[in-house]
């Protein structure tokens, strides 16, 4: 049993805190009773010199209620009243007395303890029945209202689910759906993935996502949503990840898809139910097996789902599989809804997405080629494609009969115009628009 | 070095060996199936070519693609990852 306080309003909450009362005294049954107005010497003599009138129900509640202390909450005196060494009458006298003297700003307020069965109604009229005694009353419980724990403590940071109306929309169920993921690996072990439906195949290499790039993709597509963990995925799907880059980077630190694992991955998702291909990879060169591959793809009904790339700034180079036929082409943007400035462009661009500091799950376990673990943020059109993947697939579960160019044409039709359009229904910056998930799902 | 070899779909497998043959001629090490078991035509006809370390890839490339039964012959296509450093 977890001993982590819970936040939850009780069902049963109590009305009163056990055996707690509140005893509120008239200052003037101290103030000239004591030797000292100002400063209290907590000596016994002060005890005695009390009027009856307010040792009479102290004595009272000692005697036949078990008055076990008087703690003077708001006296400035108190930590030197906590050192008094003398029995409890002397010492719940000289309480009430420090509740009085050196307190502010109520006077004569003091909390008691007692055992809880002896407050009674007519124990505590009889108290306050003494003219040295304005109440005493039993004291309310009180409770904190924080809401319970937020079903994914990091999902107001993912600014990427607010921009594309994921909190809004009507998300529909794909736990029947596969999305497909060609990238560095996933941690299966992440806690974020826990009871998620992976099947990940890295034959040839590690198990291990050395980079963790297909981690933060696949989180943003499908991590645990309302499992009080981390961040929240865009919906619970299958997931089937082909770890398509080799362990060690080629050119420096830089990691190139390895051809033969590639082209054998999508072989693959042409033979399985996937409906839905993430592609956060890129390359400037246009390939014949690569567009021999995905003409499969298409004729198997699956959407590719593409990255645009992020060499703007370093010539904004035409990028594949993004610019091949019949793949859906995503660009990034920034969270002020302008392009990033990496993000490329090209006529072949179909859709927008959040692509610039996007938060999502990272390896658990450490990799020299990588700083961050369990949480990473991340920017690139990679982390675009991913928010348009698991739209598409969104879209498929809601139709699923409708086929690739259709759930497609949905996703463009669908999206949010963006200021820097101008106005024009498309442009080669950001293609149809910022995706707009609730209007995709309508 | 590696290059990406296409036949034409309905190539058939005696001509398929003289094109392997012929590139071992012009320095393949190896000629195997880009996807061993694959069940797609497409995929049936994608070959990887492995060349010796002094091999001529333009040649190799020049004289495969003038073979009737190659659909294309290519060098290895490169791609990365998409993703810009971490914030």
């Amino acid at each position: 049993m977890s001993d982590l306080p819970s936040y939850e309003q009780p069902e049963k909450p109590l009305e009163f805190m056990p055996g707690e009362v509140v005893l509120r005294v008239e200052p003037d049954a101290v103030r000239g009773h004591v030797s000292s107005a100002r400063a209290l010497r907590f000596d016994p003599d002060e005890a005695e010199a009390l009027p009856a009138s307010l040792t009479g129900p102290l004595d009272y509640l000692r005697v036949n209620a078990g008055l076990r202390a008087i703690r003077p909450v708001l006296s400035r005196r108190r930590a030197a009243f906590e050192r008094v060494r003398a029995g409890r009458r002397v010492k719940q006298r000289l309480g009430v007395a420090a509740s009085v003297i050196d307190s502010a700003p109520v006077e004569g307020l003091s909390l008691g303890t007692l055992p809880a069965r002896n407050i009674t109604p007519d124990l505590l009229k009889l108290v306050e029945d003494s003219p040295a005694v304005r109440l005493i009353e039993r004291v309310p419980a009180r409770w904190l209202t924080a809401s319970p724990a937020t079903p994914d403590p990091a999902r107001n940071l993912q600014w990427g689910l607010r921009a594309t109306g994921w909190f809004d929309a009507n998300l529909p169920d794909m736990s029947d759906l596969a999305v497909g993921i060609l990238d560095s690996g996933i941690d299966t072990t992440h806690p974020d993935f826990a009871g998620l439906e992976i099947d990940y195949v890295h034959d040839g290499t590690s198990r291990t996502d050395v980079i963790g790039h297909g981690t933060h993709v696949a989180g943003t597509i499908a991590s645990a949503v309302n499992d009080r963990v981390g961040t929240a995925g865009m919906g619970r799907v299958r997931l089937k990840v082909w770890k398509v880059f080799p362990d060690e980077p080629q050119q420096g630190t830089n990691f190139y898809i390895d051809p033969e694992r590639y082209i054998q991955a999508i072989h693959a998702v042409v033979e399985s139910d996937i409906k839905v291909l993430n592609l956060s990879v890129a390359g400037a060169n246009k390939a014949m097996f690569e567009q021999d591959a995905f003409g499969e793809l298409r004729k198997a009904g699956v959407l590719a789902v593409a990255a645009m790339g992020n060499g703007f700034r370093k010539g904004n180079d035409t990028m594949y599989p993004a610019a091949g036929e019949g793949v859906f082409a995503v660009g990034s943007l920034a969270e002020d809804r302008t392009r990033s400035d990496f993000s490329n462009t090209g006529p072949h661009i179909d859709l927008a997405a959040p692509g610039s500091n996007v938060l999502s799950t990272h390896p658990v376990r450490r990799s020299k080629y990588r700083e961050k673990r369990h949480y990473a943020v991340k920017s690139g059109t990679s982390m675009a494609t991913a928010h348009v993947s698991a739209a598409a697939a969104m879209v498929s579960a809601r139709h699923p009969t409708w086929d690739a160019d259709r759930i497609a044409e949905r996703l463009r039709s669908s999206a949010e115009p963006l200021g820097e359009m101008g106005g024009r229904d498309r442009t080669d910056e950001h293609g149809a628009g910022l995706l707009n998930l609730r209007a995709a799902l309508l | 070095v590696k290059l990406h070899l296409k036949f034409e779909q309905d190539s058939d497998a005696g001509g398929r060996r003289a094109v392997a043959k012929r590139a071992r001629l012009l320095g393949a090490k190896r000629v195997r199936p880009m996807v061993p078991g694959a069940t797609k035509p497409a995929f049936r006809s994608m070959y990887v070519v492995e060349l010796d370390d002094d091999a001529d890839s333009s040649q190799v490339i020049d004289a495969l693609n003038a073979e009737d039964c190659v659909q294309s012959v290519e060098p290895e296509f490169t791609r990365g990852l998409a993703a810009a450093d971490d914030a």
